[in-house]
């Protein structure tokens, strides 16, 4: 265990309630021989009620294995869960099936989730009746009215999977999660198969839930405007650990991170005037999480690397209030080798 | 460096014209009958040009692709209409001259590079084999070629991977052997179909300026087929945009990203989360796209269009000259300011 564990993320604002909060937390898969594989690898974050906590990082950074522990669908190997208040690993059955409700997780692909004969309104009814929440009629009414609620008319409810849009699919998903009124809702590429004007509608919809149900979201994503949209907060995951955390504009307009440096410079742009047109892409592609690099994870890639990154594990310190980094230069003059200022340029694409 | 020496502007008017798409239409046949998927798409494609293709799921992009080089299933569709490369009717030509092309002259690109990718043989024997199948060349100059292929593609220690399979590379690292594969005979034009669109943004940007610079060093021309403006913002000169099987806008790219002016296109950069608008709203396109079978009469855009008025249902609507080098099909592309993004 190392520094990364002493400095914890604080909620933004003052008292607001802890709903999740992870510590140190780890998720190792074995393996038939060798090392375990370390798919998270001690991450510590809190998610606040009320807030959109945005994950980022490429795809094999851990972002669908740190979701689904969670919600308790992956048993977590080190480091500590707390849901609400009450660690998961502590809770009897009972207990614990009925914590599971306020934690639902919604997925990428929205056919694979939906049985295909199923109706609709079967769907939707399937998590109340698992719960046994409500009467028959009041279990039809709920149905209706969580349809309405995704934007969904009765119409809908007799038809099957097959004969719905990706959206539509997507938005039975959404209501089939709301069912049993949960307080977090993790979304894991929730929208990435969408095409861009489905894709807005879903991203309203997020938000007007939010509003009129209180919901807590964990947004996660590989496309930085998606979550730089929904997101208060953005936490970047590289090999298994945050690379920074902090609020949305520390994130997108400040980075002290050279990967989250990296990441707003590839992100494609529309706008002329902020296109990647002189901007160097990073290099090569994410290691193994079999071998992850010695030090910091990143300095196989990273433009700044020097020495000391090969030989220590940089500390994870709050250098802003709630602004968290792990590296050894952030903060630095960040000149690249050949003489251009990275920050300029990070700093350029995002802010304006 | 990643934009053309040219600009983000393309090729000066007097470059020649590689490709020219006349009227073409696409149609399948369905148990109810022919549905038409592609109705009179024009575009031309300049030597050096990329040009990209946008619009939602099922506007007919894929197929318009795929119609160029007579990819489109056999039996369950047929195209008409015109595709003029290198004198030749592309639609009308017997499958020997379509052979000679694919491959050597024009060259396709898919998303999923293993679909490409055969399995079973290592990269250099299908890289070799595309060389000899439009070269008369020694086992031992494929090999050098195509080992200059995958160096030329940015893959590392190029001489070692030529003798690997497929599944031995990184995902990213696949991708480029694809592109090493297409663009081995250094073809005229690339059409690259969502070709970056399953990449995570770090290596979608070393594509994209890996197939702008195969582009700008031997003037090939490319159609960059996306669901993503972003992506094509990044790439192309000019920007044709797709609607329900018709060509609805075809501009130069900042013209079109700035100064939209069909309805659809503007309707498509506002739904589009940016870091720029911040955490507001987005503006959705009401509705979806209409099935091919179920096409509406007059504007297709119009049912799902904020500007329609009675007129614009009544008649097919056809393309009208916007600008320079610029067309969209609205009846009000003159009269409405529509908002694109900022300059
Ligand atoms: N084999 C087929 N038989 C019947 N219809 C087809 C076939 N292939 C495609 N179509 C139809 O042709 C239309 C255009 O399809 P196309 O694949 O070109 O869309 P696209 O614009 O590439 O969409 P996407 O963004 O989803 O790739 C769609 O309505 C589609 O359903
Ligand atoms: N059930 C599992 N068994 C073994 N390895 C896994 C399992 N699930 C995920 N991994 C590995 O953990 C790493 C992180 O995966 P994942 O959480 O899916 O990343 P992301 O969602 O960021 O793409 C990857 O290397 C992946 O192959
Ligand atoms: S610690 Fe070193 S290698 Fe890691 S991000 Fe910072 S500068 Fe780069
Ligand atoms: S013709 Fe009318 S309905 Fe069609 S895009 Fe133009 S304004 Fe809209
Ligand atoms: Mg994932
Ligand atoms: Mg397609």
């Amino acid at each position: 265990m190392n520094e990364r564990v002493i400095a914890m993320p604080r909620p933004p604002e003052g008292e607001r309630t802890r709903l999740a909060s992870a510590q140190d937390l780890q998720v190792h898969f074995p393996r038939r021989s060798g090392p375990p594989l370390r798919a998270v690898d001690g991450v510590s974050f809190d998610v606040v009620a009320g807030e959109t906590f945005g994950i980022i990082g490429e795809s094999g950074s851990g972002k669908s294995t740190l979701a689904r522990a969670l919600v308790c669908l992956q048993p977590i190997t080190g480091g500590a869960l707390t849901l609400s208040g009450r660690s998961p690993a502590s809770l009897s059955a009972a207990s614990l099936r009925l914590l599971r409700r306020d934690f639902q997780i919604i997925f990428q692909d929205p056919r694979a989730a939906l049985n295909p004969r199923m109706t609709v309104r079967a769907l939707v009814a399937e998590p109340l009746e698992i719960q046994s929440i409500g009467t028959r009629d009041g279990r039809r009414a709920a149905v209706l009215d969580l349809l309405d609620r995704v934007g969904l008319g009765p119409e809908f409810a007799d038809r099957y999977p097959h004969q719905l849009s990706g959206g539509q699919r997507q938005r039975v998903n959404i209501a089939r999660a709301l069912a049993v009124r949960p307080k977090l809702l993790v979304c894991d590429e929730v929208v990435a198969a969408l095409d861009v004007s489905i894709q807005a509608d879903m991203l309203n919809l997020f938000k007007d839930l939010q509003d009129e149900l209180g919901l807590t979201y964990v947004f996660i994503t590989h496309d930085l405007a998606v979550v730089a949209h929904v997101s208060d907060r953005i936490a970047v995951m590289y090999l298994g650990v945050f690379m920074e955390l902090g609020s949305k504009a520390q994130i997108t307009e400040r980075p002290l991170h050279p990967y989250t440096r990296a990441l707003l410079d590839a992100a494609p742009q529309a706008v002329p005037s902020y296109r990647r047109v002189h901007r160097e892409p990073l290099q090569g592609e994410i290691p193994s999480p079999l071998a992850p690099p010695s030090g910091c994870r990143f300095r196989t890639r990273c433009p700044l690397a020097v020495e000391v990154c090969a030989a220590s594990v940089p500390a994870w310190r709050e250098v802003q209030p709630g602004h968290f980094v792990a590296c050894h230069r952030a903060g630095e003059a960040m000149v690249s080798t050949d003489g251009t200022d990275l920050r300029s340029q990070g700093v350029r694409s995002a802010a304006r | 460096m990643s934009m053309s020496e040219q600009g983000a502007s393309g090729p000066g008017a007097t470059v020649e014209t590689l490709l020219s798409v006349r009227g073409l239409s696409v149609f399948f046949k369905t148990r109810a009958g022919e549905t038409q998927v592609a109705s009179d798409v024009s575009f031309d494609l300049r030597r050096g040009e990329r040009v990209g293709l946008v619009g939602e799921s099922g506007c007919g992009k894929t197929v318009t692709g795929l119609s160029i080089l007579g990819l489109l299933p056999r039996g369950a569709a047929r195209a008409a209409g015109e595709v003029r490369f290198g004198g030749h009717d592309l639609l009308a030509a017997p499958e020997r001259h379509l052979n000679r092309v694919r491959g050597r002259a024009i060259s396709m690109i898919f998303q999923e590079p293993m679909s490409a990718l055969d399995p079973v043989f290592t990269i250099g024997r299908q890289l070799s084999e595309t060389i000899r199948s439009h070269f008369d060349v020694s086992t031992r100059e494929a090999q050098e070629r195509g080992i200059a292929a995958l160096d030329a593609v940015g893959i590392p220690l190029p001489r070692q991977r030529y003798f690997e399979y497929p599944h031995q590379l990184s995902g990213g690292m696949r991708q480029r052997a694809m592109i090493a594969i297409a663009t081995v005979c250094h073809p005229d034009v690339l059409i690259a179909d969502e070709a970056t669109t399953a990449l995570d943004v770090t290596i979608q940007a070393q594509i994209i300026d890996l197939l702008i610079r195969l582009s700008d060093e031997n003037g090939m021309a490319i159609l960059f087929i996306s669901h993503d403006l972003g992506v094509i913002a990044e790439a192309c000169h000019r920007l044709v945009t797709m609607y329900a099987g018709q060509v609805v806008e075809d501009a130069p790219l900042d013209d079109a990203l700035v100064r939209p002016r069909h309805p659809y296109t503007a309707g498509l950069l506002a739904s589009m989360p940016t870091r720029q608008k911040g955490a507001r709203r987005l503006t959705s396109i009401p509705g979806r796209v209409p099935s091919p079978a179920d096409m509406p009469d007059g504007c297709r855009f119009a049912m799902r269009c904020t500007h329609a008025q009675p007129d614009c249902r009544r008649a097919a609507v056809a393309l009208v000259t916007t600008g320079p080098a610029a067309l969209a099909r609205c009846r009000r592309a003159h009269e409405l300011t529509l908002a694109g993004v900022a300059a």
